[in-house]
């Protein structure tokens, strides 16, 4: 409790209360009862009629008891008067952005600026005042803890060097928080220094996550305007056409032409001129060879000397076992079309193709939408696709509901288990990989559905599955229970759609290793084990360093190794195309910022400081044991004066 | 007085100290009757006189039947002290009546009743008729004149019960007594008269005219009379709340010469009204008061 608690100043309220009774008690000065005034002549002089409080010193003693009783709950201690005087000074926490935006060099890069700017601020600190290094990139780490040997934290700077990861400033004053925490101790005082581009895109939507947690002041440092930008924003491999496309884009005033080389396994194979215009996009394809049977990882270099080279740079994998045809039985057209849009828009690993019989024996996954009732060709295909140990992937809609039965299941669907009412999703096995990275089911609502019995992974309110599986035969079959139509439910329109389906794909097709990363980004890996080992072999990652980890994070950008007990996978590993856009944000949006973390930082620093638990460090001396003393000695002169006090009251009778 | 007497004189503590309002009237009747050497010339009763023939209209309980049993014919009975006197008493029981010393442990409305039981005692005695009006600002006790023995017992519970407070005011009880004086009454005034004796006696003018006797009896404590309080002090009157600073000087000089013209006034007022004054401290022997009360009914039979 402290001297602000409700508690407390409520406790005070109670000193009121002798000093009522007192007064309640109170006698008028030499006021004397007589029979009549009658014969009484007023005196000349005005006599003193201002009543005072019977018994002073009892009165004192009271009010000085009761103080002293709400004090002692208040636990109240002595801070060291050295540590109270460095509390007036706060200690600096220097915050440098690392990301790769950061190295960004118009001459010297931006995080060379920020570290001249960290080395002023560490110079600017007086005796006694302590300083710690953080760096902040998609991490927070840090780097040197709150300590008064500026030697120390000097050198920390001075061995910053630029990551690759990207910089996020969503959240950063919370996870901020969060390591100054176990850095401070109770009595102290700091205020955080950010030093950094301030990207715009590295801003987050709502202005909240910019403040929410925030605790310490915090004094933004924007490093110098950056300069002329380009960087390769995306590489994509078009299996049908056996191309690849690279975007580049533009973040310069003026227009340039630069040359792109294409390089296959460290080998050049391909070099374009690309004519970029300012702050556009251009777009180059390369023919590559097709990945019907071999996986292929390319780079795509940019030839030129601009502001930041790290994103000059792009890297992509391709599998050719995943490049295979998807068959499709879809009757309807409409939710084919979503299905060729999210297999499009994951990694290309399938291609889904339409067709009516499902004869692609080489196929691991076939997809039957809304099926209605199967033609017995493709009932039988389907079938035998099963008895081989194949996944199938059965998505209801309007024909399967009118047939009443889901085909190959055999399972009937009930009149009255038909969903007709918006429903949501209220049980998730979350354990299942399908889910994984899919938090769509939160908000999925489902206004029609099939309802059968199954295994389900996501159950509806009205206990009905809306995703099921089933063991058939040697195989395994997936029962999605509405359509892919935006009148039965909202899931085709939600942005994890594109993840569910992919994870679904590659469950069904036992193969989940990504094949793209960013960098720093955790990534699942759903094996039991696994080994990264970069272009040159070398072990980035051991078999012991993860296992048990449900995701990994890499460091750097490059082309890797992904080793499982069962597969070997390429893994591209690129910088986020949002660090490309060097651009500040808003003059405006800062100020706001900086101003919003200067109000909230004054009241939380006290409320923190109050809030916080008793640190049993030595700069706290406890008065409770003192204040103990002190209500037992209070007690006694209290019993004392008020004995002396009711020895010399005078008589109640004296009147005249 | 004999020495025997001076003995016999009980102080007014040692009265309160007994409690009990009957046993108190009459320890101080027997006290002031042994000091005054009973003498039938007082005709107390119950002392024979003489028979006469019964005539209708005589109280029956006076007809002595034993000489009826004898005679057979009716005779009624008469004693020297029956006087047929009608007694009321004017009890002022307002709070400046419950002001005492002190040391003494006795307020003034204490001893005013001490009187009255005193009073009812002698009149039970004398088989005289005693109303009692108890008064304040409005009437505290009404007891119209009666001689029978219970309304004796019930004016001493009704004395007990009665308690100081209220203000004064003797319009309001000189009204009420018109109803209680319907004959020619001896009319007791127990007071401290703190008010306008020229009002005051304008009123009970009229009740002496109307030939009742009157017997005024002032009440004072030793406070009262001899007042001495420090530099600056306030009073509060007990009966208006009203505060007062007055200063010691004032007090030591003016309010005492005021004092004592304000008892003179009333004596004059009361004499002048054919009236019998007595002004008493409640520190003073309530013997003393009875001794003087029975010379003055020795002057008014």
């Amino acid at each position: 409790m402290g001297l602000t608690s409700a508690l407390f100043l409520g406790g005070l309220l109670s000193l009121a209360l002798p000093w009522l009774l007192h007064r309640m008690t109170a006698h008028d000065d030499k006021r004397i009862d007589v029979s009549s005034l009658y014969l009484m002549r007023p005196s000349e002089t005005p006599a003193n009629t201002v009543k005072k409080i019977r018994h002073p010193w009892l009165l004192a003693t009271r009010l000085l008891l009761l103080t002293a009783l709400c004090f002692s709950y208040a636990q109240p201690y002595l801070t060291d008067l050295l540590v109270a005087a460095s509390e007036r000074k706060p200690h600096r926490i220097i915050v440098i952005d690392t990301s790769v935006s950061m190295g960004a060099a118009d001459g010297s890069s931006s995080l060379d600026q920020a570290k001249d700017q960290a080395l002023d601020l560490l110079s600017e600190l007086a005796v006694g005042q302590k300083a710690a290094l953080i760096t902040a990139a998609t991490d927070v780490d840090l780097q040197t803890g709150l300590t008064a040997d500026i030697t120390a934290v000097r050198a920390a700077v001075n061995t910053i060097q630029p990551s690759e990861a990207s910089a996020s400033m969503s959240r950063l004053p919370a996870r901020l928080t969060t390591l100054i925490d176990t850095l401070v101790a109770p009595t102290e005082r700091v205020e955080v220094h950010l030093l950094s581009d301030f990207q715009a895109s590295a801003m987050p939507h709502s202005f909240n996550q910019l403040v929410d947690g925030a605790r310490w002041p915090l004094i933004l440092h924007p490093v110098r305007p950056a300069p002329d930008n380009w960087g390769v924003s995306a590489l994509t491999y078009q299996r049908d056409r056996n191309q690849l496309d690279v975007t580049i884009q533009s973040f310069a005033a003026g227009a340039a032409s630069i040359n792109v080389d294409l390089l296959q396994n460290d080998v050049r194979t391909g070099t374009q001129v690309a004519e970029l215009q300012p702050f556009g996009n251009t777009l180059l394809s390369f023919d590559v060879e097709s990945l019907r049977r071999t996986d292929r990882a390319w780079t795509v270099r940019l030839n030129l000397d601009d502001g930041l080279r790290a994103d000059n740079v792009r890297y992509l994998a391709a599998t050719a076992a995943l490049g295979a045809p998807l068959p499709v039985f879809a009757p309807a057209e409409q939710p084919f079309t979503y299905i060729r849009a999210a297999v499009s828009a994951a990694s290309g690993r399938f291609e889904p193709l339409l067709s009516d019989t499902l004869d692609d024996s080489e196929a691991p996954v076939l997809i039957l939408l809304d099926p209605g009732v199967l033609p017995a060709t493709a009932d039988a295909n389907v079938r035998r696709h099963l008895d081989r140990g194949g996944a199938v992937l059965i998505i209801a809609g309007e024909a399967t509901r009118k047939a009443g039965r889901i085909p190959i299941l055999d399972l009937k669907i009930a009149a009255d288990r038909i969903t007709q009412t918006r429903r949501g999703v209220i049980a998730a096995d979350r354990t299942h990989p399908i889910l994984t990275g899919f938090d769509g089911w939160r908000d999925t609502s489902v206004y029609q559905a099939v309802g059968v019995e199954g295994q389900a992974i996501l159950t509806l309110d009205d206990n009905q599955p809306l995703l099921a599986e089933y063991p058939v035969r040697a195989g395994r079959l997936l029962l999605l229970t509405t359509a892919l139509d935006p009148a039965w439910s909202n899931l085709v329109v939600q942005p994890g759609f594109v993840t569910w389906l992919n994870n679904t794909l590659a469950y069904l097709a036992e193969d989940m290793l990504p094949t793209d990363a960013l960098v720093a980004q955790p990534f699942a890996i759903p094996a039991a084990s696994v080994q990264l080992l970069d272009q040159a072999g070398k072990r980035v990652l051991s078999l012991s360093d993860s296992v048990g980890r449900p995701a990994v994070k890499v460091r750097n950008a490059g082309l890797y190794e992904l080793r499982t007990p069962s597969h070997r996978r390429l893994l591209a590993v690129n910088v986020d195309p949002l660090e490309m856009d060097l651009r500040r944000a808003s003059p405006e949006l800062l100020e706001k910022w900086s101003a919003a973390l200067a109000n909230r930082a004054s009241w939380a620093s006290e409320s923190v400081s109050a809030a916080r638990p008793t640190d049993p460090a030595q700069t706290r001396t406890p008065l409770g044991p003192w204040l103990l003393l002190a209500l037992a000695a209070l007690v006694i002169i209290e019993l004392l004066v008020a004995n002396g006090g009711r020895s010399a009251q005078p008589s109640r009778n004296a009147t005249v | 007085m004999t020495g025997y007497a001076r003995q016999r004189l009980i102080d007014p503590k040692v009265l309160g100290a007994l409690q009990n309002l009957e046993l108190i009237a009459r320890t101080a009747v027997e006290g002031a009757l042994i000091g005054l050497h009973r003498s039938n010339t007082f005709g107390f009763s119950p002392e024979f006189a003489e028979y006469r023939a019964y005539v209708p209209g005589d109280d029956l309980r006076h007809i002595d039947w034993n000489v009826f049993a004898r005679t057979d014919r009716t005779y009624i009975k008469r004693f020297f002290g029956d006087t047929n006197c009608q007694l009321i008493v004017l009890l002022d029981t307002s709070a400046s009546m419950g002001v005492g010393d002190p040391a003494l442990g006795l307020t003034k409305h204490d001893y005013a009743r001490f009187i009255a039981a005193a009073l009812v005692y002698l009149a039970a005695r004398q088989h005289d008729a005693i109303g009692i009006l108890g008064f304040n600002d409005q009437t505290s006790l009404y007891r119209p004149a009666q001689t029978h023995a219970a309304s004796t017992r019930r004016l001493y519970h009704d004395l007990d019960e009665l308690k100081p407070g209220g203000g004064t005011d003797w319009h309001h009880a000189l009204t009420q007594l018109q109803g209680l004086a319907t004959k020619r009454s001896l009319l007791v005034l127990i007071s401290d008269f703190y008010t306008d004796i020229d009002d005051l006696g304008n009123v009970l003018r009229g009740f002496a005219a109307q030939g009742h006797d009157l017997l005024v009896i002032h009440l004072l404590h030793p406070g009262e009379k001899e007042v001495s309080l420090q530099t600056g002090s306030t009073l509060k009157d007990v009966e208006t709340g009203q505060l007062m600073a007055v200063s010691s000087d004032e007090l030591r000089s003016d309010y005492k010469t005021r004092l004592e013209e304000h008892v003179h006034s009333l004596m004059r007022s009361t004499r002048g009204m054919g009236g019998h004054f007595m002004s008493l401290g409640t520190d003073q022997p309530l013997d003393l008061m009875l001794s003087e009360y029975l010379r003055f009914r020795a002057r008014h039979p």
